[in-house]
């Protein structure tokens, strides 16, 4: 590797995510010379942690949780090769007008609109492969979601996952897919559009955390730390910042930009979600087989700013959830087996902030407001509507909300005093540096970002492409 | 056998102690769930450690530091607090959701992954709370598993499989440090005397020693080493300021003590335990992967591999290979070990050098001696006796630094004979399980044979047996035999003998018997009985050889902080004490100066000025002593730094 060092790439991803493979797969496609670099490690199906413990240690920054600087809100960043692509429940859903009108507003960007959207959302959509789950392989925590809904007359909707073969009609639990998916069925990145970028030469280095960027005249500069801890440094003639919310802003905020940009950092969101558990006479074994089936799909809903989703978790993640210590925690873990489990994630409108520590360390400071609480209140009470519309006998609701959407910090518009990056996805005032992730988001779309993230990376790699 | 010791990199034991405190408080257990301390989860606590931010475990650990003091009710209080952390201002409900989340992760985490101590019993949490997904695998998606290497009888495929594992366990080892290892070696003394009465049963039933040898030269033998490693090992091991010279003014020297690498040790039959666990945690102390192979004539098959896991080594740590020495030792040394460290005869030595020749691999050889015991007459003779019977025939005579030959001076000859055999005859010989006897059988039949050749060659050539004459050469219950009258052609005078043979000589002065006691060959240690400290220390001076003991016996060993090794074909190098763990490190000098302006005066370029000026200062320095030279050495230091800094501005002309 020691030669790649002086040599100079025409783009080098920092991130190995969602957004930095989309991008690299269509620059790589047109000959483009790209090296992308990723904190985390390269996993492959034979190399996933299989225990729970060393999936959520392995695969996170800071092995697991963050917590901001309430302890509210425990933030779960994935750090590996494939990022939240290999951790997600793989939901891909379109933005609604709702989420493209309120960025249309806050951007000042007429594309963000349906139709505009749609040609990307479409060249995304044709580079994974997406299902519905069929009905009968719903599982018992799926059907008291549905059951629920049906009681108290909201509307859902089948979920639509980047899957592609999950082998349920052989009894095929899924739940492990949430620490990287073992059958390759999941659409992550390097199943899909990371593989054919390094087929068309994408060089990748792992476990390289990237930790400032020196930007002189048209040369960049990118200077990381390797697993050994060994200073490691690249050139480039294009930057293209993939690292997340939280990674971006770092990032760029450590390397100096937040002095001509002042907005890095903020406007950060991250759809809090809140798990609650109703606890059944029977077996819900919600554990098994495809163990995530629905959403809400309610208009109501959607202007009370909710979503409900039919979720769940690994035994690890839920004990954290349950209330208490001792025997009366102990209680509730023992009767596992009978709990269903649905979740409110809420669109968040006040903004969080990431700022950098003196030694570099990303700080997370976000509050959740009054609109805020009203809303996951709201939406915990129709869970709770739903659990005892069907039987349940007891309602635990999580001890704390979950991070997981991690979103804004670079925002996107045409106002580099408001935004920080441009209609053209590059940083205000470089033609060198670019963003597409979910760190560009101007506010909390109310949707799953994932498939949002991959149709911005393929307007902006051809963005990037036409201008080149 | 019982439960692995855990050592975490990351945590103290007191601090696992809090850890623990804390998990039976979170999850105490109840007639369905076992408690967090039974199920052991906490062996697995560095999977979790390794990976967390340095802010959280700096947390975590101080927690536990002070969670560890406290009484439990302390702790059901904060955990209380913690349920209504909502409740408080907002700073001070902060730290406890972050206090709750911090130490439910940790307690939580291995517990609910299903995680448990090897070798657990009890009901398995995943059972308790009815996880029981199915996964299914694509053919693609099938991790790969590493193919087990077998160490008994390797295979080249396996020799080389088992330096890899080596080399990848060797940065591990060095990154745990100096003071973490030593936890190991705590540990491993603990699981030693546990295991004392098994040991020394595993141990009699390979060598056949008697009980009491056994347990004095090898279970005492290797906890006082192991304490002495305790107490010196950080000591010798960290990093050494040495002084810089006038001449670098302005720089540091410094020494580093690192590993080598892997060290391959070949141990002997004579002394299984003690020669496996002393160089294997000496090697290990200092930072090296193991690779250990001791004699097919007694592997103790098992024994220290498992008692090393109790203690908390990883398999890759030290590898302990099975097999006849000659086959497998060539291919030992073929995979290329940092550094050979061996024990045994001159035979073995030879071959393993020349074949570590070939690598140019760095060797260290124990070999056998013939060692010399000094009576003067001015010596009380009873302690003398019993230490010369002692010496000869302890471990039946089966040891590097026995007795063999025993020099008395002529005006208590016929005395000092008299009474050494009549306490020979006393000596109880058997395998006792009680402590009981003095002496085993012989270990090998192939040393039985030895000793018979020797026995037989004596006889023939007019030796005269003092004792043990009517052995029948072939019984393993070879008798502590003093034979006197031994001449230079003899077998028994030239030849390292590994049995209960010692013969007498008389002497009659002091270099008469230093003459006598230097062996042509041999050197590694002696012993020199007299009086007059003076003189067995001179007459210590005048013996060539490793190791000396004065009015005592086979003592230096005795002593862990005295270095022990041989000259001539006894080998050559040092192991124990400070000096042994220079065996197997690599010391490594460093010179720091600063990134300044600032030339060099022995850089280029040369000139016939910066000769002469330099030629001053040599002088000035190294002329004798005065004030004036230490006065002329800081002009012309001066006036050369000026020199040497017009130079680079200006360059030479």
């Amino acid at each position: 590797m020691a030669k790649d060092h002086f040599k100079v790439f025409d783009f080098i991803f920092v991130g190995a995510g969602i957004s930095g493979p989309f991008i690299a797969n269509d620059l790589c496609k047109e000959g483009a010379d790209c090296l992308m670099l990723e904190a985390g490690k390269h996993y492959t199906r034979r190399t996933y942690p299989t225990n729970g413990l060393d999936g959520t240690s392995q695969m996170y920054w800071s092995g697991g949780l963050e917590l901001g600087h309430d302890a509210k809100i425990a933030f779960l960043r994935p750090k590996v090769v494939g990022g939240g692509s290999i951790m997600n429940q793989a939901l891909v859903d379109r933005f609604d007008d709702v989420a493209l009108d309120d960025w249309r507003s806050a951007s000042g960007i007429a594309d963000f609109n349906m139709a505009d959207m749609a040609t990307w959302y479409d060249a995304a959509e044709s580079e994974i492969e997406i299902q519905e789950i069929p009905a009968k392989f719903r599982n018992k925590n799926a059907e008291i979601f549905d059951q629920g809904f049906k009681n108290l007359e909201f509307d859902n909707a089948p979920l639509r996952r980047a899957q592609s073969n999950c082998r349920l009609e052989e009894g095929n639990c899924c739940i492990e897919c949430l620490n990287g998916c073992r059958l390759g069925s999941k659409q992550s990145t390097p199943e899909t559009v990371l593989k054919t970028a390094m087929e068309n030469g994408l060089t990748l280095t792992s476990q390289i955390e990237v930790t400032q960027i020196i930007e002189n005249k048209g040369d960049i500069r990118v200077i990381g730390v390797d697993a050994m801890g060994g200073e490691v440094s690249y050139r480039a003639r294009n930057l293209v910042l993939g690292g997340g919310a939280i990674g971006n802003a770092r990032l760029l905020l450590n390397s100096g930009f937040g002095k001509k940009l002042p907005h890095i950092g903020r406007g950060f969101f991250c759809h809090p979600q809140f798990m609650s558990f109703g606890l059944y006479d029977e077996k819900i074994n919600s554990h098994t087989g495809a163990f995530q089936a629905f959403k809400s799909d309610d208009k109501g809903f959607r202007k009370e700013g909710f979503k409900l989703e039919n979720v769940y978790a690994g035994p690890e993640g839920i004990a954290l959830l349950v209330p208490n210590f001792g025997r009366s925690h102990h209680e509730y873990m023992e009767k596992l087996a009978h709990f269903a489990c649905i979740e409110v994630c809420t669109r968040d409108t006040n903004p969080g902030q990431i700022k950098v520590s003196r030694k570099g360390k990303a700080m997370i400071r976000k509050v959740q407001n009054a609109e805020d609480i009203s809303r996951y209140k709201k939406g915990e009470k129709v869970i709770d509507d739903i659990f005892k519309s069907t039987g349940a006998k007891e309602i635990v609701h999580g001890r704390f909300a979950i991070g997981l959407h991690l979103m804004g910090c670079c925002a996107i518009g045409t106002d580099p005093s408001t935004s920080v990056i441009d209609p053209e996805f590059r940083l205000h005032g470089y033609n060198n540096i670019f963003a597409a992730d979910s760190s560009i988001f101007p506010n909390a779309p109310g949707i799953n970002p994932s498939l949002t993230i991959m149709a911005l990376s393929k307007k902006a790699a051809a963005s990037i492409l036409r201008n080149r | 056998m019982t439960q692995k010791m855990m050592i975490s990199k990351y945590f103290s034991k007191s601090q696992l102690k809090g850890l623990l405190k804390t998990g039976d408080v979170i999850l105490p257990g109840t007639d369905e769930s076992p408690s967090f301390s039974s199920t052991g989860c906490i062996d697995h606590i560095d999977r979790m450690a390794k990976y967390m931010a340095e802010d959280d475990l700096q947390g975590l650990k101080m927690l536990f530091s002070i969670l560890r003091w406290m009484p439990k009710w302390v702790i059901v209080l904060l955990m209380k607090l913690c349920n209504h952390s909502n409740s408080f201002p907002s700073f001070l409900g902060a730290g406890l959701r972050m206090i709750e989340i911090g130490l439910k992760g940790v307690v939580m985490s291995p517990y609910y992954a299903n995680l448990t101590a090897s070798g657990y019993k009890g009901k398995k949490v995943y059972d308790v709370i009815g996880w029981n997904p199915k996964f299914l695998v694509n053919e693609d998606g099938i991790p790969i598993k590493e193919a087990p290497i077998n160490l008994d009888n390797p295979e080249p495929e396996d020799v080389e499989a088992l330096y890899k594992r080596a080399k990848t366990a060797g940065p591990e080892i060095r990154d745990w440090g100096v003071k973490k290892r030593l936890e190991f070696i705590t540990n491993l003394k603990a699981v030693i005397l546990k295991n004392q009465e098994y040991i020394l049963d595993r141990l009699q039933a390979d060598t056949k020693k008697s009980r009491f040898d056994a347990i004095t030269a090898e279970i005492f033998g290797v906890l006082d080493f192991l304490d002495y490693l305790e107490k010196n090992a950080v000591k010798v091991l960290s990093d050494r300021k040495v002084p810089t010279p006038f001449a670098l003014m302005g720089k540091k020297s410094k020494v580093y003590f690192e590993p080598l690498g892997t060290a391959l040790l070949i141990s002997p039959w004579n002394y299984p335990f003690y020669q496996a666990i002393v160089p294997i945690c000496q090697a290990f102390i200092v930072g090296n992967a193991v690779v250990f192979k001791p004699s097919s004539d007694t592997p103790l098959k098992g024994l220290v591999e498992d008692l090393l896991n109790q203690a908390g080594f990883l398999p890759g740590w030290v590898q302990i290979v099975y097999g006849a020495g000659r086959k497998i030792g060539n291919a030992l040394v073929d995979g290329q070990p940092d550094k050979i460290f061996l024990i045994g005869s001159q035979p073995v030595g030879k071959t393993i050098m020349e074949r570590a020749a070939q690598y140019l691999i760095p060797i260290e050889l124990e070999l056998g001696g013939k060692d010399p015991m000094v009576v003067f007459e001015d010596v009380n003779i009873e302690r003398a006796v019993a230490g010369a019977i002692w010496g000869g025939f302890t471990t039946t005579g089966q040891s590097c630094t026995s007795v063999e030959r025993l020099f008395v001076q002529e005006s208590i000859y016929e005395k000092f004979k008299e009474t050494l055999v009549k306490e020979t005859l006393k000596l109880v010989q058997a395998t006792d399980d009680d402590g009981n006897a003095d002496i085993g059988p012989m270990t090998t039949r192939k040393q039985v044979d030895e000793i018979a050749a020797q026995v037989a060659d004596a006889k023939e050539k007019g030796a005269t047996f003092l004792t043990g004459g009517d052995w029948d050469g072939l019984s393993e219950f070879v008798p502590p035999m003093i034979v006197e009258g031994v001449t230079k052609d003899m077998a028994i005078d030239r030849e390292e003998n590994f049995g209960p043979l010692l013969p007498i000589y008389p002497f009659s002065s002091e270099a008469e018997a230093i003459e006598m006691a230097n062996d042509p060959d041999y050197g590694l240690s002696a012993s020199v009985w007299s009086q007059d400290i003076k003189r067995a220390d001179r007459v210590a001076r005048m013996i060539y050889t490793g190791n000396v003991s004065i009015n005592n016996v086979m003592l230096t060993e005795g002593n862990h902080a005295l270095p022990f090794g041989g000259v001539q074909k006894s080998g050559f190098g040092r192991y124990k004490g400070e000096f042994g763990f220079y065996a197997f490190a690599n010391i490594k000098s460093v010179l720091i100066d600063q990134n300044s302006k600032k030339m060099e005066a022995n850089w280029f370029p040369y000139t016939a000025k910066k000769y002469k000026i330099f030629s001053d200062l040599t002088a000035a320095l190294y002329s004798p002593g005065k004030i004036s030279g230490l006065i002329k050495s800081a002009y012309y230091g001066l006036k050369l730094e000026t020199y040497v800094s017009k130079l680079a501005k200006k360059g030479r002309k």
